[in-house]
């Protein structure tokens, strides 16, 4: 089928033709997918093209060689689609037509690109079509570190291997997970260090001789014993210097006041008028009377320095520190020059294993809400390197001190050290800008809440239970069989019910053989073996036996390992094994019933997380720090606690059968206690995510009210209603805008102009080649701008321009009117959200092929059009039950068959 | 079907009095490296710096008016006046199927389309390898890959490194200072016997698990055997380094003439020192391919600037800018003192290592979104390139490719075609 462009008559002497038709729509209905792959491009576009383009660009010698009147309608090949590209990107250009070429007008061009971008991007889906074709893919990272987790009780240190995803796909789709030589090997070292690390291969006997974890040590220290004992000699130091220097400067006073002095003091005095203080280093250097040695310093410039510049920052804040309550019995943790981190070790001593971490700790009682939290985790070398595991809420009182209690792992490689400190931002210069906004304000540094009484670390800790239990290799007698034995045990457990190969079996045993007559230890060569075996295909590969176009049944235990995957990244347990085995995984009842037990496991919250993050593109999150001025509450902490937020909200959806509607609109919010303060949602505390009832007035409830999503639609400094309403549009209405055009202008005639909002996106908007996408993204961003860029509501916004007293401010009040795509006007943000929470279709639709890629490792395709309008069916007979969603995903024929 | 890789045939390695070791079809391949034997003449090097999210458009590139040998040094590449007869700026050149703002180092060595391998992404092989198949004979790394652990936010879009092999898959690349020296010049710890037996026993591995491959592939549908083909690629990887590491068995490793990175710096430091790795792999002839995915997120860090890097790309006049003119300035800063190492470094026959080096730095973005006019600055003499000249292209929609069949010719590759390549750039040939 081709575009034939006729001369037939008119002034262009152009007039398109038709044979068929083309450009399809950009979402075939289910019902006639299988055919609806070709649709139409309506002839007053396609006239378009004839108009402009077809006088240069048509017959046997095209100019540039770009010929467009046999260029094929259907967008069905890389060739074409490259070719309508090409058009596509010099319309948004400007490069074509060109200028002295008549232009089209901008309501034609901007509805010929809409049409044409929006045909690009079904066209993308029709040739990225891979088929559905279900193949083996590797394990991903996650799942790799989770699946030795489970076989041998020790978590991995996966640092080495590369870190999936990426590409726009989720990190499950085998396409995207490769395998390379430096990947190989780096799955040995990984293997091998796990395996050790697990004490995999000790001989039976010493294994069973006293462990040292069967001792369980403790270590408690007393924070202000070191702590305050510092603390109190650099305040003695620093009052005692600024004491020196007020008596040194007295001296030179009086000296400057001799009468052989006072020409040369009245001199320097008017020369230093703008800074008094450099007078008397001045004076110590030129004149040196008095002598300086007596008073304690070396220099003038020492003076200045350690007599007054430093002790006057610091005895204050000692001063104040000093008369804090409890000061006696406890530290506090600050900034500098206080406490800023409390760091403990695990004692060099003590086995890898589990611990505890203990800090009897209290907040002040008028400690602000959102300072009663601290941040756990790997100290660094300096305070931007803080590594931050955990973030907590400080609910004890100094009447009434809690215990806070961490568990940590530690492995033999990992860092031993651990600290603690009040929550703030991992940036460089934070805590000086902390200091001296504090000082200029009240000439003193900030003055801490957070009140530690004693810290303790307890252990190593027996693990929870763990069914199947972690491989235990232990070999009674070390001869050949017992190796086989040992190894083939090994294997079976690692392949998942795979097939364990004699000749593999062979290998491994010679392996160890060799090693062995190398001169290896046999521990270490059974080490050395078994860490082959975490780097097999059948280990690293997830995946069924099959025949090209024979499709058959999964058996139970390819069913068992393919919801495990599904549900927890990681292997079944012994239970849904058990099930598999016994065939009882056919019976759509127990299917459905482990379906649900798989998802109210804790060893579902990976799935949640990385679901929900891939499926909304929240790894955006990461693209920008956020600023401390702008947003101060919105750091390191609050950003995690606002992801989480997200993953929480679908998981407590999936857990209890909600309808994926409370993820559009809610009555209550899925919040711990930073995130409530945050919200400003009072008498919620702890760490725990939790369903909390909110008001209308609270804006909160929905996807839509989420800081964690707000926050992606800017820049950490600003709102973009832009991103917002791609977003929304992407995410949440499956209406997708068209990527933006590469190689557009930025507006830089813009800069430096006091613009509000939505004036200066106007503008990004008024080119014709803009406006046919803007029209439609822009609406729903202004929507969303009674939302900060850190997701905090606010009814006005205000742009400034230069800086100091010469500050140009504008501010205005914020008007949230708008429409959506197919007419629907909103007058607030309320409103917008009850439009959108009206429209669950798109919404219902992504979260299927979501699940459906994310399940199947593979790209939804076309073709999967009418099992994701199946599965979207079945979920609206339960009111759209997020629950029901993951059950159809699991009970459709592709999850189930090879 | 045999699966197992076909290894190049193994070459006899002679050992004479411990020095003198003799490859019959490489006879360039020892001396290097060794003080006993004269050189002949200099072997050619590539050297690739890729800058994630590009540059200040409107202060890293000359004045298109301005041409030639004397045009006017722009303001982000001031701190390489000293170098200016030894590079160059070539400006017009571009991806034509680029189409992803933030990926700068993806596709910048192949210029593949994402979509043509059939599904929603697909890679080709990068020029830097096509170069090592020529350049990689005879040393004892045919290619090196540096990248850093601070690549997810500095702009290169997916990807291990900026190599990509014949299948179109990443290679992956050694991610810290440490990692890359001890590759380089790393002890092994061992002595040469125990080396042998080290890599027979990798020999055995490899045994040990191709077994479980074909067992596991002889149930598995044709389809899931061309997934499990790139398990079999990344074993044949292996064989062909392993035949390689064998002939080098019998010689020590260079020394490096470089202190051995104590611990992992970020930043400015971090590249700083991988610049000082790059030139000792070249001075000791360990390497003659190096691409190193720089970092950028890590470096704004380390100049004490507070802002994302791709918020930095989206520069506007006030901080953003600022920071984007201070990131070129601080690039061109460690670029010349790239050039400085190389030019001080001599090589065989009197020459310097600048003289064969060509070092080319650039990304597939220019800035922002911009993903036309690639920035483009080639440095040395290595692939015969003009050096000390601003060229502007006259298609402005010259494919990058053009340039990588270009360098690839000047390296002495045997190659008529690259990428999308339509054909080489006369206009900077020296």
């Amino acid at each position: 089928m081709t575009l034939r462009l006729t001369t037939l008559c008119g002034p262009a002497g152009l007039a398109l033709v038709f044979g068929c038709a083309l450009l399809m729509p950009l979402r075939p209905q289910p019902a006639v997918a299988a055919e609806a792959v070709v649709a139409a491009l309506p002839a007053t576009q396609t006239a378009f093209l004839a108009r402009h383009c077809g006088a240069c660009h048509s017959g046997e010698s095209p100019d540039s060689g770009v010929r467009l009147d046999t260029l094929p309608l259907e967008i069905a090949t890389n060739e074409s689609a490259d070719r309508w590209q090409k058009v596509l990107n010099v319309l948004n250009s400007g490069e074509m037509p060109p200028e002295d070429e008549p232009q089209p007008s901008a309501a034609d061009k901007a509805a010929f690109l809409e049409t044409l971008a929006k045909s690009m991007v079904a066209a993308r889906r029709v040739i990225g079509d891979q088929g559905r074709l279900l193949t083996i893919r590797r394990l991903n990272r996650r799942e790799y570190q989770n699946t030795v987790e489970d076989l041998l009780g020790v978590v991995p240190d996966v640092s080495e291997l590369p870190a999936d995803g990426g590409a726009g796909a989720f990190d499950t789709v085998g396409s995207t997970l490769y395998m390379s030589s430096d990947q190989f090997e780096a799955y040995l070292r990984a293997g091998l260090k796990a395996i050790r690390e697990a004490g995999l291969g000790i001989a039976k006997d010493a294994a069973e001789a006293g462990h040292p974890s069967d001792t369980i040590q403790k270590l408690h220290k007393e924070v202000e014993e070191p702590v305050n004992r510092h603390f109190r000699k650099w305040w003695e130091f620093s009052e005692d210097s600024l004491a020196r220097y007020g008596q040194w400067t007295a001296a030179v006073d009086e000296a400057a006041a001799r009468p052989e002095h006072v020409a040369q003091a009245g001199e320097l005095r008017k020369k230093w008028a703008h800074c008094p203080e450099r007078f008397y280093v001045e004076w110590g250097r030129l004149v040196g009377e008095p002598k300086i040695a007596p008073f304690g310093f070396k220099t003038g410039g020492d003076a200045d320095y350690n007599g007054r510049s430093k002790p006057t920052k610091h005895a204050p804040t000692f001063r104040k520190y000093f008369a804090l309550p409890a000061v006696d019995s406890g530290a506090y943790l600050g900034i500098p020059p206080l406490h800023s981190v409390e760091m403990n070790d695990v004692p060099a001593g003590w086995p890898a294993g589990r611990y505890v971490f203990r800090y009897r700790i209290a907040a002040l009682d008028d400690a602000p809400p959102l300072r009663r939290f601290v941040q756990f985790g790997f100290p660094g070398t300096s305070p931007d390197s803080f590594e931050i595991f955990s973030t907590h809420e400080v609910t004890g009182t100094l009447a009434s001190p809690q215990v806070l209690e961490i568990p940590v792992t530690i492995s033999k490689a990992s860092g031993r050290r651990f600290g603690i400190r009040e929550r703030r931002r991992i940036m460089r210069g934070t805590e000086n800008d902390m200091f001296f906004e504090s000082f200029r304000a009240h000439g003193h540094g900030p003055l801490p809440v957070l009140w530690v009484d004693w810290v303790e670390i307890e252990g190593p800790l027996a693990g929870p239970a763990v069914d199947p239990p972690p491989a235990q290799i232990r070999v009674a007698t070390q001869d050949r069989a017992a190796v086989k034995a040992a190894v083939e045990d090994f294997a079976r457990g690692a392949f998942r019910g795979g097939d364990v190969s004699d000749d593999f079996i062979e290998g491994l045993v010679g392996f160890h053989e060799r090693r062995m007559v190398k001169g290896d230890s046999f521990t270490d060569a059974l080490q050395h073996t078994l860490a082959i075996v975490l780097a097999s295909p059948q280990f690293l590969y997830v995946g069924e036996p099959g025949v090209e176009g024979a499709p058959r049944p999964l058996s139970g235990r390819e069913l068992a390992n393919r919801l495990a995957y599904f549900l927890w990244s990681r292997p079944p347990d012994a239970e849904l094994v058990a099930l598999g085995d016994a065939g009882e995984l056919a019976k759509p009842r127990e299917l459905a019933r482990q379906v649900e037990r798989l998802l109210a496991s804790p060893k579902a919250d990976d799935f949640f997380a990385s679901f929900i993050d891939q499926w909304l593109g929240l790894e955006r999150l990461d693209f920008f720090q956020f600023d401390r001025t702008l947003h101060p509450e919105f750091d390191d902490s609050m950003k995690l606690a606002a992801r989480r937020e997200v993953s929480e909200s679908f998981a407590l959806l999936a857990r209890e059968g909600g309808s994926l509607r409370q993820l559009l609109d809610a009555e209550y919010v899925v919040v711990n206690g930073l995130l409530a303060a945050y919200y400003g949602l009072e008498g919620v505390h702890g760490d725990a995510f939790r369903k909390i009832p909110v008001s209308s007035a609270s804006h909160r409830g929905g996807l839509l009210g989420m800081a964690g999503i707000l926050a992606m639609g800017g820049n950490g400094m600003h709102t973009s209603p832009v991103e917002r309403g791609a977003w929304v549009l992407r995410k949440v209405l499956d209406d997708p805008p068209p990527p933006p055009p590469p190689n557009i202008p930025q507006l830089s005639r813009l800069d430096g102009q006091l613009l509000t909002v939505r004036e200066r996106v106007a503008m990004h908007a008024e080119a014709a080649q803009c406006v046919s996408c803007h029209r439609r993204i822009d609406p729903i961003g202004f929507g969303l701008e009674n939302f900060d860029a850190a997701g905090l509501w606010r009814t006005t916004d205000r742009v400034t321009r230069g800086a100091g007293a010469k500050m140009e401010v504008r501010e205005w009040d914020i008007d949230p009117s708008g429409e959506l795509p197919d007419g629907a006007a909103f007058a607030s943000f309320d409103e917008l959200k009850a439009c959108v929470a009206a429209r669950p279709e798109g919404f219902s639709r992504r979260l299927a092929e979501g699940l459906i890629e994310y399940a199947l490792g593979r790209r939804a395709s076309i073709a999967d059009d009418e099992l994701i309008a199946g599965i979207v069916a079945r979920a609206a007979k339960e009111d759209l039950s997020v629950r029901a969603f993951i059950q159809a995903v699991v009970a459709s024929k592709e999850f189930q068959t090879k | 079907m045999n699966r197992r890789p076909h290894l190049p045939h193994r070459r006899q390695v002679l050992r004479a009095a411990g020095v003198s070791l003799a490859l019959p079809f490489l006879p360039s391949a020892v001396r290097r490296g060794f003080a006993a034997e004269q050189p002949v003449a200099a072997a050619k090097r590539l050297v690739v710096l890729s800058l994630g999210y590009g540059v200040t458009s409107e202060s890293w590139f000359p004045d298109r008016s301005s041409v030639g040998p004397d045009y006017v040094l722009p303001a982000g590449l001031a701190p390489l006046q000293r170098h200016r007869q030894r590079f160059s700026i070539i400006q017009g050149l571009s991806h034509k199927h680029s189409n992803e703002a933030h990926w700068g180092s993806t596709f910048y060595l192949t210029g593949a389309n994402r979509y043509a391998g059939g599904g929603m992404f697909s890679n080709t092989v990068s020029m830097d390898q096509v170069a090592a198949e020529t350049l990689g004979k005879e040393t004892r790394f045919s290619s090196l890959q540096f990248t850093s652990r601070d690549v997810v936010e500095s702009g290169h879009g997916p990807g291990l490194s900026l190599a990509w092999d014949r299948q179109g898959k990443p290679l992956a690349g050694l991610d810290t200072p440490v990692a890359a020296y001890a590759r380089l010049f790393g002890d092994e710890g061992a002595s040469q016997q125990e080396r042998a037996e080290m890599l027979a026993d990798q020999r055995s591995i490899l045994d040990v698990v191709l077994s479980d491959a074909k067992s596991f592939e002889r149930r598995l549908s044709a389809h899931d055997r061309r997934k499990l083909d790139e398990y079999f690629q990344s074993i044949r990887g292996i064989e062909v380094r392993l035949a390689k590491e064998k002939e080098w068995l019998g010689r020590p490793k260079p020394k490096p003439g470089l202190a051995e990175p104590g611990e992992t710096l970020a930043g400015e430091q971090e590249m700083r020192l991988m610049y000082d790795i790059i030139v000792a792999a070249l001075r000791t002839d360990s390497t003659r391919v190096i691409t190193y995915r720089q970092p950028l997120d890590s470096l704004l860090r380390s100049m004490e600037i507070d802002m994302k890097a791709h918020d930095m790309s989206h520069y506007d006049p006030g901080p953003k800018l600022d920071a984007s003119r201070r990131r070129d300035l601080k690039q061109s800063d460690m670029l010349a003192a790239l050039l400085d190492s190389l030019e001080r470094t001599p090589d065989a026959d009197g020459t310097t290592l600048l003289d064969n080096t060509v070092v080319v730095m650039g990304s597939n973005i220019r800035s922002s979104h911009h993903l036309d006019n690639c920035p483009t600055l080639v440095a040395g003499g290595g692939a015969g390139i003009l050096q000390g000249r601003h060229t502007v292209l006259a298609a402005k929609q010259t494919p990058l490719c053009n340039l990588w069949l270009t360098l690839l010719q000047g390296l002495g590759a045997d190659v008529t075609s690259f990428g999308d390549s339509t054909a080489t750039i006369p206009e900077i040939i020296a």
